[in-house]
């Protein structure tokens, strides 16, 4: 929320959550780094985001490419790879992005013209791809600055703030890079780093039911009968998964994080059969109210209230 | 292992009444994924069900009670929370539940009766933002009826399916403000029965050739962009207004979910979507049947329950044997007929036969031509056809082996013609 300084040092940070006292600050705040460096007048950029939109395919076409293609455009636009069609981790086959000047942070729709122009460019090359296969559609938002480029160094203003911005694509590609010149800039700034010699950076493998052979699987429902009930019919994600989910130390209680956690609804009903079974699930699991459960953040409730609320509103 | 002369996979109305007929004769596995039989049926707790079977308007739970009953009382091995993982080309079922971990069943003949489910907004490109409050139909049916939750206040509807009118006026019953139901088409999706009892008697209205251009809101729907479509279905900008609502509910079709015969080389239908049948409900692959609306979307559960029983009876009948060359008769659809079931008539030892159709456009005074090659055998007068309105034909014994060619053709006419 604010940033305090003295004599251009840093100081402490006001969160949501309290004030934390520090003399550093890494601003990788994506769409958001030019506000937060407003906050100490440390402003050397301003982002314009761009739009992205992607178009997602059933995965019973997934056989339709065999491999990556991507698409370049005559003549080039600059700043702009051209997108292709890829196959995602998942299966998914997926056409796109696309690439528009946006000036509204929070604006992830996606547009008729969007879905028209991905369906141009690459149907006549895919001519044979069902339209009606299409089973869902994003968009996201790069954040750009005018240089076009990343911008990775400390502030010339203030001591101990340090800008990780404009990271458009090949941003994620390059995220680890990023982090290891990030670490130089911090000890050239005399900040002395030790490796926590107990410091562990794997997680535990996780079991995926549908990765899982017919022995592994039934082995897997003996130990937790949970694991042999399935709830999102169109990705074969099991009960077990998703309570898991809900449980896990970090939990999720919403339907979109326990969607990403576990591809529930992600399928080519969109949740239509599953939603009710996941409520029913985090209602069981963490005894909230179904009125009170999410779709994402604040304010996306599911529902409005229980049954019979409007008739009775109204005595 | 399990070994059974029958598997049905899926325990809704056609699965339901499709073991009960097989019984008669065979061993029945029954499968359902669900922790209930009835499928869809439950949640349908409005009446207008079993007029033709039991002569009156029953609901749909009263409907699937009958039948749940008579599974009790069978010798049918009845397994509800599985669901089935793969069906290979040797006719091997992979099941999956959490008592019995993974099933593996060999069975001499399977009776697929899986239904369908509901399209969903990106079939129809629907453009906006994704908050929450957009609810297909019959997911609206079940959160209210099942699980007692109220999806919105302000309610739009897009598509006029049945069960969008259903529900226009459920959430008008709940105290819902139900702003109206919006079509692309220029006329109506559902049963005259439904837009009478759902929409009129609730001064609901109904918008033909609209459609919605923009979903609007960023944690629920605030509100949607409606217009006007031209003959090509594209909207007309100048007749788009916007209207504020928190939810959308969307009836835009119902499709076979077909997923589970991937493996298996089953013959599908490109404009039903759903499994190609002959007379016996017997799908391309030998002791693979198909019945309810995995073949295509019957309008009644009546005609569901019938075509499960032609199936039950002939998966209980078969026996497998290496098949000589068996003369087909492929039943064509003509002029202004979307489909046909079955798509074929398999022309030994048949029984009268059920055709149903559907038409492409609404038309007025016609006359259902069948024609043998180029020779007509049979003509039914209509005094209207439309495509939400399923056509029905009996063939007669006699007509069936009258047939020489080896296509039915059925065209509709206009009775000047």
């Amino acid at each position: 929320m604010d940033i305090k300084t003295s004599e251009n040092k840093i100081k402490s940070v006001l969160t949501t959550k309290g004030i934390i006292e520090t003399k550093y600050i890494i601003n990788a705040a994506g769409l958001h780094v030019d506000e937060i460096s407003d906050m100490i007048n440390a402003r050397e950029y301003t982002i314009h985001p761009k739009k992205g939109s992607t178009i997602i395919f059933d995965k019973n076409i997934s056989d339709l490419i065999k491999h990556n293609i991507s698409i370049v455009n005559f003549p080039r636009e600059e700043h702009y790879k051209g997108g292709g069609a890829i196959t995602t981790l998942d299966g998914n086959i997926q056409w796109g992005p696309t690439i528009l000047e946006n000036y509204d942070k929070n604006d992830t729709s996606v547009s008729v013209n969007e879905i028209d122009k991905i369906f141009k460019s690459y149907s006549p090359i895919f001519d044979y791809f069902p339209k009606n296969s299409i089973i869902n559609y994003f968009s996201g938002l790069r954040a750009c600055t005018f240089t076009e480029d990343f911008i990775i160094k400390p502030s010339n203003k203030i001591e101990g703030f340090i800008h990780v911005a404009g990271i458009q694509s090949p941003g994620l590609t390059a995220a680890p890079a990023i982090a290891e010149m990030v670490i130089g800039i911090l000890e050239n700034i005399g900040v002395k780093l030790e490796k926590k010699p107990d410091f562990n950076p794997f997680n535990d493998k996780k079991k995926i039911f549908r990765y899982l052979n017919y022995e592994e699987k039934n082995e897997i429902i003996k130990k937790n009968p949970d694991y042999g009930e399935i709830i999102c019919r169109c990705e074969q994600i099991t009960k077990g998964e998703v309570i898991d989910a809900i449980n896990s130390p970090i939990s999720a209680l919403n339907m979109d994080s326990i969607k990403r956690r576990t591809r529930v609804g992600m399928g080519r009903c969109q949740g239509g059969f599953c939603l009710p079974n996941i409520v029913k699930n985090i209602i069981e699991e963490t005894g909230l109210k179904g009125e009170d459960i999410l779709k994402n953040d604040e304010g996306s409730n599911l529902f409005i209230g229980k049954s019979k609320c409007l008739i009775n509103d109204k005595k | 292992m399990i070994e059974t002369d029958v598997t049905v996979i899926g325990g809704g109305p056609a699965g339901l009444a499709s073991a009960l007929k097989a019984a008669e004769k065979s061993n029945v596995l029954l499968l359902e994924r669900g922790n209930e039989l009835g499928g869809i049926l439950p949640q349908c707790i409005h009446e207008g069900f079993g007029n033709f079977i039991f002569n009156k308007m029953l609901t749909g739970p009263e409907y699937a009670q009958y039948y749940i009953n008579e599974i009790i009382n069978s010798k049918i091995i009845l397994k509800t929370n599985t669901t089935v993982l793969s069906i290979d080309p040797n006719k091997n079922i992979v099941a999956t539940n959490s008592t019995d971990g993974i099933i593996r069943i060999k069975s001499k003949s399977i009776i697929l009766a899986m239904g369908c489910r509901e399209r969903t907004r990106s079939q129809i490109l629907l453009p906006g933002t994704r908050p929450a409050g957009i609810y297909t139909a019959g997911t609206a049916q079940h959160l209210i009826n099942i699980d007692g939750y109220m999806p919105g206040k302000n309610i739009i509807i897009l598509g006029s399916g049945n069960v969008g009118l259903i529900m226009a006026r459920r959430f008008s019953l709940e105290g819902a403000n139900v702003i109206g139901v919006y079509e692309i088409m220029p006329n109506a999706g559902g049963l005259t029965r439904n837009i009478v009892q759902c929409l009129d008697d609730y001064n609901i209205p109904l918008f033909l050739s609209h459609t919605i251009t923009n979903i609007v809101g960023e944690k629920r729907v605030e509100g949607v962009n409606v217009a006007k479509v031209d003959e090509y279905f594209k909207p007309i900008l100048e007749t788009e207004r916007h209207i504020p609502c928190d939810c959308l509910i969307l009836s835009i079709g119902l499709i076979p979910e077909i997923e589970l015969c991937k493996n298996i080389n089953i013959k599908i239908d490109n404009i039903t979507k759903g499994i190609i049948v002959d007379n016996k409900m017997e799908s391309s692959f030998p002791g693979i049947f198909a019945c309810g609306n995995i073949v295509h979307v019957y309008d009644l559960v009546d005609d569901v329950t019938y075509s499960a029983e032609i199936a039950g009876k002939n998966a209980g009948n078969y026996i497998d044997f290496e098949r000589g060359e068996i003369e087909e008769i492929k039943v064509i659809p003509g002029r202004n007929v979307s489909y046909v079931v079955p798509q074929i008539i398999k022309n030994k030892d048949c029984n009268t036969i059920k055709l149903y159709l559907r038409v492409i456009k609404e038309e007025r005074n016609v006359n259902i031509i069948l024609k043998d090659g180029n020779t007509p055998i049979f003509q039914k007068k209509e005094r209207i056809v439309k495509p939400p309105e399923m056509l029905r034909i009996n063939l007669s014994k006699q007509l069936i082996e009258s047939i020489s060619n080896n296509e039915l053709n059925i065209d509709i006419r206009c009775v000047n013609e």
